[in-house]
């Protein structure tokens, strides 16, 4: 995936319940583009939530690949191949994948400013 | 040389993790540590439960739960006489009839009967009063991780309640409104809760509060402050791992999902474009923290690349007449179905 830069772009790269019943949530990869040095690996599991940060200089530079391996009671994220957290924790429910491009209002992530890169109409 | 250095490392880490092993149970001189405490109330009902754990097998004349009001006036529960504890044990006990109030408990035993031991730190809890709306909170804390911030707290009611939201308040130094953990339910009875959410550094002040109808807000329990620290400068896996090969799969993997985006637009046969649910919230989650509202259109899909673009263009919603600032892109993998390795192709956005 290939990140955008700019305040209140909110990629994510993650998993729900159709039940609507959360958590629990998978977020192979979660991204706040008015900081494009950091990004986001949770798991909203129903013990609360576990996330960690991986540090790059800049994420929006290049293509990256984002993956988790989501195994009974194991779950492994990777990004561009190489394994970043793992949990001894997995839900044991059908969930569907979602890749978005959110927008931020300012109350999760800061909202766009007049420097947010949106393409023209 | 390079293989002591290595050894010498290895030690090292070995060491300081057992000492943070201790750290966390925090054994007295006698070897004794409390873990697990949990004290909560219904009403003018107090319950808590303890663990006690030791270092090796110990004999106790008495343990006691050690429950003072602010007067100092003695509400003690769960008693047990003569217990032996091999490493550990968990206790429980209500006590009923409690008056309403701020109230410090603390675990204490004694070995020989007349010598007490305290064990635990003098934790407060509150017994009552239900406000006006039946809604009481309990064991509200607020802890930090990096840059994260968390909250648990247990929501009680007298009756069933539809909250619009309940929500953790936080406000930084400038008083802005950074809240998160918005619950748009309803809690009949008992119920915890947990959320979190990043945060620059600086110092913070957090609650809990609610409201019923949406404007009228009621704030629960007393506040908490708390502080992001400044970024350390290097922590663990902060950086790039180099190469970008395929995660070998370890095991008997087999391919249930994939899509190589080389159509000329979205194979709505494997991707939905919404959520797949109904109303607005089909469209974006408004309620947390987004101002977009998804459209097929914002989704394009060529040589083997899908693009999601988000627009800074004003839509309303046919179906409630809500204003979204933002339009953007949003598959949703349209199978239902559990896919066991997540594994994201190139999308490009923006």
């Amino acid at each position: 995936m290939k990140l955008p830069k700019g305040s209140g772009f909110w990629p994510a790269f993650w998993t729900w319940l159709t039940s609507e019943q959360w958590p629990p949530e998978i977020d192979a990869m979660e991204f706040y583009g008015d900081n494009t040095s950091l990004l986001y690996q949770t798991y909203h599991g129903p013990n609360g939530s576990d996330g960690s940060r991986v540090s790059n200089a800049d994420w929006t530079a290049d293509y990256h690949t984002f993956a988790v391996d989501w195994e009974p009671g194991r779950l492994t994220w990777y990004v561009d191949g190489v394994a970043t957290k793992t949990l001894n924790e997995a839900p044991a429910l059908n969930m569907y994948l979602i890749a978005s491009l959110a927008v931020a209002n300012g109350a999760r992530a800061p909202a766009p400013d007049a420097s947010t890169p949106f393409r023209p109409r | 040389m390079r293989t002591l250095a290595l050894l010498a490392a290895g030690l090292l880490l070995l060491s300081c993790a057992s000492a943070a092993a201790q750290a966390t149970l925090a054994y007295n001189s006698n070897g004794v540590a409390v873990s697990d405490m949990t004290l909560t109330s219904t009403g003018s009902t107090a319950r808590a439960t303890f663990t006690v754990n030791t270092d090796r097998e110990r004999s106790f004349s008495k343990i006691v739960l050690k429950v003072r009001d602010s007067a100092g006036r003695n509400y003690d529960f769960v008693h047990h006489n003569g217990v032996d504890i091999s490493s550990s044990q968990t206790f429980s006990g209500s006590r009923d009839e409690f008056p309403d109030g701020t109230y410090t408990a603390e675990v204490a035993y004694s070995l020989d009967g007349s010598t007490w031991v305290r064990i635990s730190p003098a934790r407060p809890f509150t017994v009552g009063p239900h406000i006006a709306d039946g809604v009481g909170l309990y064991d509200f804390s607020v802890s930090v991780s990096e840059s994260e911030v968390s909250a648990r707290y247990t929501i009680d009611t007298v009756r069933p309640v539809s909250f619009a939201p309940l929500t953790v308040a936080v406000r930084d130094a400038s008083g802005n409104n950074l809240d998160y953990g918005k619950r748009f339910q309803m809690v009949d009875g008992q119920q915890s809760f947990t959320a979190s959410r990043a945060l620059s550094p600086g110092t913070y002040r957090s609650w809990v509060t609610y409201t019923l109808d949406g404007t009228q807000w009621t704030k629960l329990g007393t506040g908490k402050s708390f502080t992001i620290p400044e970024e350390s400068a290097a922590t663990g896996s902060d950086t790039l791992p180099a190469g970008n090969a395929e995660p070998p799969p370890a095991g008997p993997w087999s391919l249930a999902f994939s899509d190589e985006f080389n159509d000329t637009a979205l194979d709505t046969t494997k991707w939905d474009w919404k959520y797949p649910r109904s109303g607005d919230m089909a469209y974006s989650n408004w309620n947390n923290g987004e101002a977009q509202r998804y459209k097929q259109g914002n989704i394009a899909e060529k040589g083997g690349s899908l693009s999601l673009t988000a627009k800074r263009e004003s839509t309303t919603s046919p179906t409630s007449g809500r204003t979204f600032d933002y339009t953007s892109g949003h598959p949703v993998e349209a199978l239902i179905q559990l896919p066991v390795r997540l594994h994201g192709g190139a999308h490009e956005a923006a």
